[in-house]
């Protein structure tokens, strides 16, 4: 299967799978063919490459939000590479899903305390307008919709504990726009 | 049965974390007993098993067990100690606490309940110091009762604003207005961050000074007027109002301002009897200028910079104070403490900086930090650690000491290379774009830079250069190939692939080249 890697200015390398790390010939040249990256250590969180006798150990980072992407961190440095197999460049050719119009669920990504609460059910909410505010880690932070719409679920009420990604709240976009 | 209130033989200390941990190895280092009063979740680490006695003071929340007086109290009676240190956060700045201990007849190793009421809260400290001539920072003297007073403030000494818990400390608590739109919100958000966090509500208003440098000057006092006044630390890289990273000396301070600095200091705690230790913080503007921001009535979190480079002990100094000891009462100039060299300190939290420092909870996987001359690590962090939702974020401080700056740096550097933090999202990329950003190397930054650079995709995302980027691609290729199969053990690969057209790439006839001719 190819791997095509995207570069910082658009140009692409293509990888073999079959030449990645496979077993013991992981031998994977660089430009001009004289330099070998060899790979050393993989698992699904971290890979070890060397590259003329030098160790280069890479964090692996995957964002299920981010499906085209791989982070990998470097000696403490964040980067972000571009990646795609030919499986998903025929996917994507073939058009992707439609964008939901649905209702928008509010949750917080933190366990924490819910502190105020702003709106009651029934009322409308701008997009970018908090609903609630949620204590974690001694911070106040906002919990605002994405969308413009009506309130039309609130599960929590001020004191309440409430889990990382629980739903707090439900806004429905208005059914105006197509 | 009550004890004299100089008797410091068994100390209980009421908090966790590293904290715990450094004022615990100073009570052990000085022959004396020790208890640690924890909350259920802190029944464990190296604090925990260092201490002689354990109490569990309640639930995790903190207001049922840290920031609980009575079980404090109680647990110092149970377990027969003799005085309290509070460390910092939680109850350390709070008067109530303070008085609370003494009148159970315990030494609390800390300020006097008066001075923490006349200096720790932040409305009557700006009154007191403007009284004794220190400038203060443009503002209200006064705290800020409602909304209209605070459109008053805002009127009088303009844009942008910083609204401020009277009580707080810590960055919380804290707003900054850029203009009459946000005052209303600003107000409200401030409020209730202020009584969550420690149970008072008051505000007050401030203006925000622009490019100015936060410079603080660590103190000790006897109680008696007797004071120590240590060399000052610059606390500039912030975000929100949250310190990141620690220096001393001030990189951009000269022994006049210096001079000038300490002689501001004794005249803002003239006459106050100020009693352990204590940091008044300052800005230090564009135009040389001191303003008086605030003081922390305890022990303050960058204090390792401190010890660095004077060789003090200020936790065995606080018992000393506690236990009796006094300090010469005298000039300002002769009550400063000789420092020799330069130390850093980077405050390691528990957040993702790419996902806006979102808090990130777990359990530490594999928690391994550096040594060498010059470091320091102070962390309750190890592998098996669980960083819990319920206290602040701060898991590890890296600090690097040397004779100067850029040996200092240098150390630091090196020290960064060494740690590994896995199992949860840590701030070190923050230090690797502070140690590649060729100002802060050069002078450090100001109050606003820090914040300023974070706005920039780069500064935690840098561009790699065209040898990185191949080898980030193989990695990346190999990443996703992983993902497609579902890889999940670890698998030791044989090194020695022959170069040259013994390659799989040779032999498929394929090649490619980066910067190169097809």
């Amino acid at each position: 299967m190819k791997i095509t890697v995207t570069l910082s200015d658009d140009r692409t390398l293509e990888f073999d799978s079959r030449d990645l790390g496979a077993g013991n010939e992981a031998g994977i040249p660089l430009p001009g063919g004289e330099r070998l990256a060899s790979l050393v250590e993989s698992d699904d969180r971290r890979i070890v490459l060397e590259v003329d006798g030098r160790r280069h150990a890479f964090e692996v980072e995957r964002d299920p939000d981010r499906p085209g992407e791989i982070t990998l961190v470097h000696e403490h440095r964040t980067y972000r590479v571009s990646v795609q197999d030919e499986l998903e460049a025929s996917r994507a050719a073939s058009g992707g899903a439609s964008a939901s119009r649905g209702p928008a669920e509010l949750s917080s990504s933190l366990p924490g305390v819910v502190r105020q609460i702003f709106k009651k059910v029934g009322d409308e909410v701008a997009a970018g307008e908090a609903v609630l505010t949620l204590e974690a880690m001694k911070m106040e932070n906002e919990i605002v919709s994405p969308v413009s719409g009506r309130l039309d679920l609130l599960e929590v009420e001020p004191g309440a504990v409430v889990a990382a990604r629980q739903r707090l709240a439900r806004v429905t976009p208005d059914a105006s726009e197509s | 049965m009550k004890n004299s209130p100089r008797t410091v033989r068994n100390i209980l200390v009421a908090n966790r974390g590293e904290i715990a941990l450094r004022i615990l190895r100073t009570i052990r280092a000085l022959g004396l007993e020790s208890v640690l009063a924890h909350s259920e979740v802190d029944a464990a680490g190296p604090g925990f098993e260092l201490a002689d006695r354990r109490v569990c003071l309640g639930p995790a929340e903190a207001s049922a067990s840290y920031l609980s007086i009575e079980a404090i109290l109680e647990a110092a009676r149970h377990t027969g100690a003799d005085a309290i240190h509070p460390g910092y956060g939680f109850l350390s700045e709070r008067e109530a606490f303070a008085r609370a201990v003494e009148e159970a007849g315990l030494t609390y190793i800390g300020p006097t309940p008066a001075n923490v009421r006349a200096l720790g809260d932040k409305v009557a400290a700006r009154a007191a110091l403007s009284e004794a001539g220190v400038p203060i920072v443009p503002g209200e003297r006064e705290a800020v009762a409602d909304l209209a007073s605070l459109k008053q403030v805002a009127k009088r000494v303009g844009f942008p604003l910083l609204v401020k818990a009277a009580a707080g400390g810590g960055g919380k608590g804290m707003r900054i207005v850029e203009d009459e739109a946000d005052l209303e919100s600003s107000f409200r958000l401030a409020r209730s961050e202020a009584e969550n966090a420690f149970g008072d509500g008051t505000l007050f208003a401030e203006k925000y000074l622009l490019r100015a440098r936060h410079v603080e000057v660590q103190v000790l006092g006897d109680g008696r007027g007797g004071l120590r006044l240590y060399p000052e630390r610059d606390c500039s890289p912030q975000r929100r109002h949250q310190k990141l990273f620690e220096e001393s000396p001030c990189p951009v301070l000269d022994e006049k301002g210096r001079t000038r600095l300490m002689e501001l200091a004794h005249r803002a705690l003239a006459g106050q009897d100020y009693r352990s230790a204590g940091t008044l913080e300052f800005l230090l503007d564009e135009e040389g200028e001191f303003h008086f921001l605030e003081m922390n009535t305890r022990l303050q979190v960058e204090h390792p910079v401190t010890e660095w480079i004077t060789g003090h002990d200020l936790v065995a100094e606080q018992i000393a104070i506690a236990a009796g000891k006094t300090l010469p009462a005298t000039t300002a100039e002769a009550s400063r403490v000789e420092f020799g060299g330069w130390a850093l300190e980077f405050r390691v939290n528990a957040e993702d900086p790419l996902r806006g420092f979102l808090p990130s909870i777990g359990t530490v996987e594999e928690a391994r930090f550096a040594g060498g001359p010059g470091i320091r690590v102070d962390t309750a962090c190890r592998a098996g650690t669980r960083v819990t939702p319920y206290y602040d974020s701060l898991i590890a401080k890296i600090i690097a000491g040397g004779p100067d700056r850029a040996t200092a740096l240098g150390r630091l550097e090196a020290a960064l290379a060494e740690t590994r933090i896995t199992g949860v999202h840590t701030t070190l990329p923050v230090l690797r774009a502070l140690l590649d950003d060729p100002e802060f190397r050069a002078s450090g930054y100001h109050c606003q830079s820090l914040e300023s650079r974070l706005a920039s995709p780069e500064f935690l995302l840098p561009a790699p250069d065209g040898e990185l980027e191949a080898i980030l691609a193989v990695a990346g290729a190999i990443a996703h190939r992983q993902s497609r199969r579902g890889t999940a053990s670890r698998r030791r690969i044989e090194e020695n692939v022959p170069a040259g057209d013994l390659s799989p790439w040779a032999r498929l006839g394929r090649s490619f080249q980066i910067g190169g001719p097809s």
